[in-house]
């Protein structure tokens, strides 16, 4: 964990990290990225505290992608701590999550989510879906300073 | 005696001759001489008189005979001693006393002649026939013609008194009389002007009536005259009353009373009425007079007087029947507070209840008195005290409550859901509330909230977790095609496509499944919609999904007031039928179109494609329900379901029209 983390991906499922990571790899995206699969593990790698203690004034990634519905703290508590910190409200956050429904959208969005994807079921749209994500944030998107 | 009578005595003394001084002494020697057999003849006579027998019969023998000797004595001093004034005197007394008696001067002097009778016997036997005699006899009738003068004169004298006094009397009552007449007179023209009067004789018969009889009755007194009473009768009286009157008079006592009576243009007066019988000798009645006074105006307002307390008589009646029955009904409505196992009570602006029925108690386990003693507020749960205090307001203002819920804490400390119903009396400020115990309805429907919770929460995870392993089976698959597709064969290519078909497949069937729930969940927001635009909007969105070779005519579509996102879907989902089940046609074509009818707004759906056997028609709009293959049109069986939820959400209807391979039309309306 010394080189520095661009992407950090908080999915429990392992079969959807897995077709993510392909994705993002396909685009040479996956060498700063950094999978953690709960949402408990995620706030403290990105406060430095519990196991990451040691991060504690390390770089923030340069984005986020989120899981919605995780074991413990599930994503949109997630979001919630990120944006309503200073230190990381900045941190742009993508939710990548199955769920079509309304009022989670709403919530995320309430919350300051930066962007909102649902996975298509479809392998290709996936993989299609993950990478532009990917690539906008990686490349296109200019972050404050 | 009168003092006239007295004046003239002296004038009554006479002046005499010798010579005939001579000839009455000649007479009177002899009547002297013979006086006891003379007097006592003469008085015999006297006693057998018509006039004198009875007026001196009373007087007794002594007085009588002192009388005659006082008399004989005067008669002797006046012609002896010619002292004539006392003679006078007794003669003139005598005279008034005969005028005074009424005696008939005529009678007295028959007595005279008598007396002369008796005497003349006894001159002729004293003096023989001679001229002695013949002096004697003028002597005696000398004597005899004073002594009469001067009765005579007082007779006339005291005569003439008493006929002057008796004018005077006659006079007097004569003035009287007139007056009592003019006073009669009088008496009978009030009478007559004041009343109304008939005489009839005994039978009934009318003799006479006045003018005021005329009047009252409208019969001329020549219609009057000659009928009798029952002219004027107008049936009223009873014929016992009638035969009352007549008893009454007939036995000459007088009757009294009021009678109707009808005139001769058949208008009614009322009479007061008092009938008097004249009797005769024999205390018969002869004739009758009614006396009659107009008491029709009396009678009139006695008679709405009469009316009018009937009538104040019979609204009491009917108030009182109406009371009764108030107080019954009363008694009824008190049985429905007291039996009803709805909440029922009165309260007042003050904030505490009034009037509670007995269910209260029952159920809540307080007293009566503590209900009614505490504030109202004090049972409501503390949660529910502000949006309670905002509907007690809203009362107090005067709006109505309608299904206003609270919790009222029981006895044990348990609460109830009470619905309330109220209104309040601007007049006293009262507050009238229904409340309901709704709590085993709240019950349920906590539960169907939990139900429909739970419903969420597996949607959720259906379309969360479901979706997780379809896109897994899918990556891998595909991953496997990737990595290692060169070292499949084209059988296992195969396998690998129909492993993503069905993950994808199911995908499109999830989703499905969820819009389907959610419509379950999703209130109607109505809008105006103009449908020409919806369906536009629809089109385009369909041409980004798939393309198709159908031709779409759509006419003039009406407005319509619904959920724009449900008619959307539906009309999403309708013309994407039509267009899938006439795909196979050469030329396919869609039809929409609308119309108004019966106030429903109708929209149709018309294609020329594959159509449906009418024989299935109950499966058209099942969930999963398919009329074809797979192989034939791909679908999930949800689409029309979904259609015929969101029309009956708007209370519309849906059908459908169609046959095999000539195509199908589909209808819903809207109102």
């Amino acid at each position: 964990m010394d080189h520095e983390i661009e992407i950090l991906l908080v999915e429990d499922n392992m079969s959807d990290a897995e077709m993510t990571l392909r994705a993002l790899k396909k685009n040479h995206l996956a060498n700063k990225i950094l999978h953690l699969k709960d949402g408990a593990e995620a706030l403290d790698f990105i406060f430095g505290e519990g196991d990451y203690a040691d991060r504690k004034n390390a770089q923030s990634p340069k984005v986020i992608l989120l899981d919605l519905k995780m074991p413990k703290v599930n994503g949109i508590q997630v979001l919630e701590r990120l944006k309503s910190d200073e230190r990381t409200k900045k941190i742009p956050v993508v939710m990548l999550t199955s769920s079509k429904e309304d009022p989670d959208i709403q919530e995320c969005y309430r919350l300051g989510v930066n962007s909102y994807v649902v996975k298509p079921v479809q392998f290709e749209k996936f993989v299609k879906a993950v990478s532009e994500v990917g690539l906008y944030w990686m490349m296109l998107n200019q972050p404050p300073n | 005696m009168q003092t006239k009578v007295k004046n003239k005595m002296k004038e009554l003394i006479p002046v005499l001759s010798e010579k005939e001084k001579q000839e009455i002494f000649a007479y009177y020697s002899v009547y002297e001489k013979y006086v006891y057999e003379i007097s006592e003849k003469g008085t015999k006579e006297l006693k057998e008189h018509p006039v004198f027998g009875k007026l001196i019969s009373g007087i007794p023998k002594e007085i009588a005979a002192e009388r005659s000797k006082f008399s004989r004595e005067l008669q002797k001093d006046a012609i002896i001693n010619n002292n004539w004034l006392p003679y006078i005197e007794y003669q003139t007394v005598q005279g008034v006393t005969y005028a005074k008696m009424g005696l008939d001067f005529k009678a007295w002097y028959e007595v005279v002649v008598l007396a002369k009778n008796h005497i003349v016997p006894y001159l002729h036997k004293e003096y023989g026939n001679g001229m002695e005699l013949v002096s004697s006899l003028t002597g005696m009738n000398r004597f005899m013609d004073i002594a009469m003068g001067i009765i005579g004169e007082a007779y006339l004298q005291e005569k003439e008194e008493i006929i002057i006094e008796d004018t005077k009397k006659i006079k007097a009552l004569n003035d009287e009389l007139e007056q009592t007449v003019k006073e009669i007179t009088d008496y009978k023209y009030a009478l007559d002007e004041s009343s109304i009067i008939a005489i009839t004789d005994q039978k009934g018969i009318i003799k006479n009536v006045n003018n005021n009889f005329c009047t009252i009755s409208k019969y001329s007194r020549e219609e009057l005259i000659g009928q009798d009473h029952r002219i004027i009768n107008s049936g009223y009286h009873s014929k016992e009353f009638i035969r009352n009157i007549w008893t009454t008079i007939a036995n000459g006592k007088i009757w009294q009373g009021e009678l109707k009576n009808k005139a001769k243009d058949g208008t009614i007066y009322w009479v007061d009425t008092t009938i008097v019988p004249f009797l005769d000798s024999e205390h018969k009645p002869f004739q009758y007079i009614a006396i009659r006074s107009d008491i029709t105006e009396r009678k009139n307002t006695e008679l709405k007087i009469k009316k009018l307390h009937e009538e104040l008589e019979q609204k009491v009646n009917d108030r009182t029947a109406d009371l009764e029955r108030n107080i019954l009904q009363l008694n009824e409505f008190k049985h429905f507070f007291n039996n009803s196992n709805d909440f029922s009570c009165i309260a007042n602006k003050e904030g505490y209840f009034e009037i509670l029925n007995p269910i209260f108690e029952k159920v809540l386990g307080y007293s009566r008195n503590e209900l009614t003693e505490n504030p109202f507020l004090d049972f409501v749960h503390p949660d529910d005290i502000d949006s309670t205090l905002r509907e007690y307001e809203k009362l107090k203002s005067g709006a109505l409550v309608i299904n206003f819920v609270n919790r009222y804490r029981k006895n044990d400390g348990s609460y109830l859901y009470f619905d309330w119903n109220a209104t309040p009396n601007p007049a006293t400020g009262k507050l009238y509330c229904i409340a309901r115990d709704i709590t085993a309805r709240k019950a349920a429907e906590d539960q169907l909230l939990s139900v429909n919770k739970e419903l969420e929460a597996f949607s959720y995870s259906v379309s969360h977790d479901l979706r997780a392993p379809l896109r897994a089976v899918n990556g891998y698959a595909q991953m496997l095609n990737e990595d290692f597709g060169t070292k499949l064969d084209e059988e296992g290519k195969r396998i690998i496509e129909n492993i993503s078909y069905n993950a994808a497949k199911m995908g499109t069937l999830i989703d499905d499944l969820l819009t389907f729930s959610r419509l379950g969940r999703k209130d109607v927001q109505k809008s105006l919609i103009d449908m020409n635009e919806l369906t536009e909007g629809v089109l385009i969105e369909m041409d980004k999904a798939d393309s198709h070779s159908a031709k779409i005519n759509i006419g003039k579509l009406h407005t319509v007031q619904a959920d724009y996102g449900l008619l959307n879907q539906v009309m999403f989902n309708l013309i994407s039928n039509a267009v899938k089940y006439s795909s196979k046609k050469k030329e396919p074509v869609v039809e929409i179109f609308s119309e108004e009818k019966n106030g429903e707004i109708i929209f149709s759906v018309k294609d020329n494609g594959a159509g449906f056997n009418m024989k299935y028609y109950d499966k058209l709009f099942g969930v999963f329900q398919r009329l074809h293959s797979q192989e034939e049109f791909e679908g999930t069986g949800v689409g029309l379901a979904i259609v015929q939820r969101i029309i009956a959400k708007h209370e519309g209807r849906i059908w459908a029209e169609g046959k095999v391979n000539e195509g199908a039309t589909f209808n819903f309306a809207i109102k």
